[in-house]
């Protein structure tokens, strides 16, 4: 919450002016193109290039993770640069998946809650039949009784 | 590689399933926390299960009744018709679930019957009844039969889709699944569909939670719950006969020229 003169402000949502979703998929359709005609170095650029463009969604978790990948692969003496510029762009479009789905624009799943219930729950209907019921012709009877006499 | 039938997701935190706020503990919340008017209607079809789904959604907002006799606990929270759902929400107290079956019924906040003192009282009391702290439920087969003055009033709608055997829900005894939604108004829409809308309860952003699992109440509480609707069953055959009868005596006067 930022603070300016007498009142204090928080964001609140961005009205859809720059939607993210679209922006993630041109971006998955714009790299699978490359990889298919096989410029793979230039999706590697082209990813670094674009995250920028999704800092607003970026946690903390994502940023650690990222990098950690690149110290971990960096300190590998036996992979070659672009060998490793490759592995590291791979993790870290795994990486960039799971802030899509931490920020819900990819989809979670639907789920079902269950509740325990703290007393005994009847595993059949035996127990469940009620007994008491009195005879539904009863009335009908008392009726077709008291028509008669009026006759 | 070992194979499992259940989802395991890689980053399970991603999803932040552990931080499930479940529909009816944030229904208590609002209500006894936040000071909030959150009341349930429960529809569906004849036997679909509605009136079960009531009474365990009465033992798990209020477990306090699971300490009470069947007699006690369906006295405190179960209604018929709307003389009796005015008198009991004088006595409940703070915490209290009072579910109000068989609407839209003759005696029971019926719509045809919308201009009845009884149900303008109704209507009025529940208008003003929004923080007592009490969690209203109201069951019919659909919300047209109900006052529409009562109907626009509830917050949460439950449907009972299926109904599962013991085998079903492997061991845990009977159960039903339902769709919960929370009706949420928009007041700037123009349209009765754009003021009102039925969305799920969300456990994380896109996150829906689909279906609630809702166990079957005690045999006992359910035992106590059908000798209930029986004698309610009876008072409306014992009132309905005079006027079948009188009707009958038309006919056949009619019948005879007179």
């Amino acid at each position: 919450m930022a603070e300016e003169g007498t009142f204090s402000y928080d964001a609140m949502g961005f009205n859809s002016n720059l939607d993210v979703a679209s922006m993630a998929a041109s971006l998955y359709y714009n790299l699978m193109n490359m990889h298919l005609e096989g410029r793979d170095q230039a999706a590697c650029k082209m990813f670094r290039n674009e995250l920028p463009w999704f800092i607003s969604i970026v946690d903390s978790i994502f940023l650690k993770n990222c990098a950690e990948i690149e110290e971990t692969i960096d300190a590998d003496a036996s992979l070659t640069s672009i060998q490793k510029e490759e592995i590291i762009y791979r993790l870290q479009i795994g990486e960039f998946s799971r802030l899509l789905l931490r920020s819900g624009y990819l989809p979670k799943p639907d789920i079902r809650i269950h509740y325990n219930a703290p007393w005994d729950v009847p595993k059949d209907l035996k127990r469940l039949h009620f007994k008491g019921r009195r005879d539904v012709s009863e009335t009908a009877k008392k009726l077709l009784e008291e028509e008669d006499g009026v006759q | 590689m070992e194979y499992n039938e259940e989802w395991e997701p890689l980053f399970e935190e991603d999803y932040k399933l552990d931080f499930i706020v479940d529909p009816f503990s944030f229904m208590r919340y609002r209500v006894f926390d936040l000071n909030e008017a959150w009341d349930a209607f429960i529809k569906g079809f004849r036997g679909n299960g509605k009136s079960s789904v009531a009474l365990s959604c009465c033992l798990l907002l209020n477990p306090r009744l699971l300490d009470m006799s069947p007699a006690k606990a369906l006295e405190r929270c179960w209604c018929f018709t709307t003389e009796e759902r005015n008198e009991k929400a004088r006595q409940v107290k703070r915490g209290d679930v009072l579910a109000f079956d068989e609407q839209g019924t003759q005696k029971g906040g019926s719509s045809y019957k919308w201009q009845d003192a009884t149900n303008q009282d109704y209507a009025d009391e529940k208008q003003l009844d929004r923080t007592d702290g009490v969690i209203n439920l109201g069951i019919s087969l659909d919300e047209m039969r109900v006052l529409k003055r009562i109907r626009q009033l509830y917050r949460v709608e439950i449907y009972p889709e299926v109904k599962l055997s013991n085998r079903d829900t492997k061991g845990n005894g009977m159960a039903i699944d339902c769709i919960v939604r929370e009706v949420v108004e928009n007041p700037f829409g123009d349209t009765e569909n754009e003021r009102f809308k039925k969305k799920y309860f969300n456990y994380a952003p896109k996150g829906r939670i689909s279906r609630v699992r809702i166990p079957h109440p005690p045999a006992d509480i359910w035992q106590e719950y059908s000798r209930r609707r029986e004698e309610f069953k009876e008072s409306l055959r014992d009132e309905a006969a005079p006027m079948v009868r009188g009707s009958r005596q038309e006919l056949f006067q009619q019948a005879a020229g007179f």
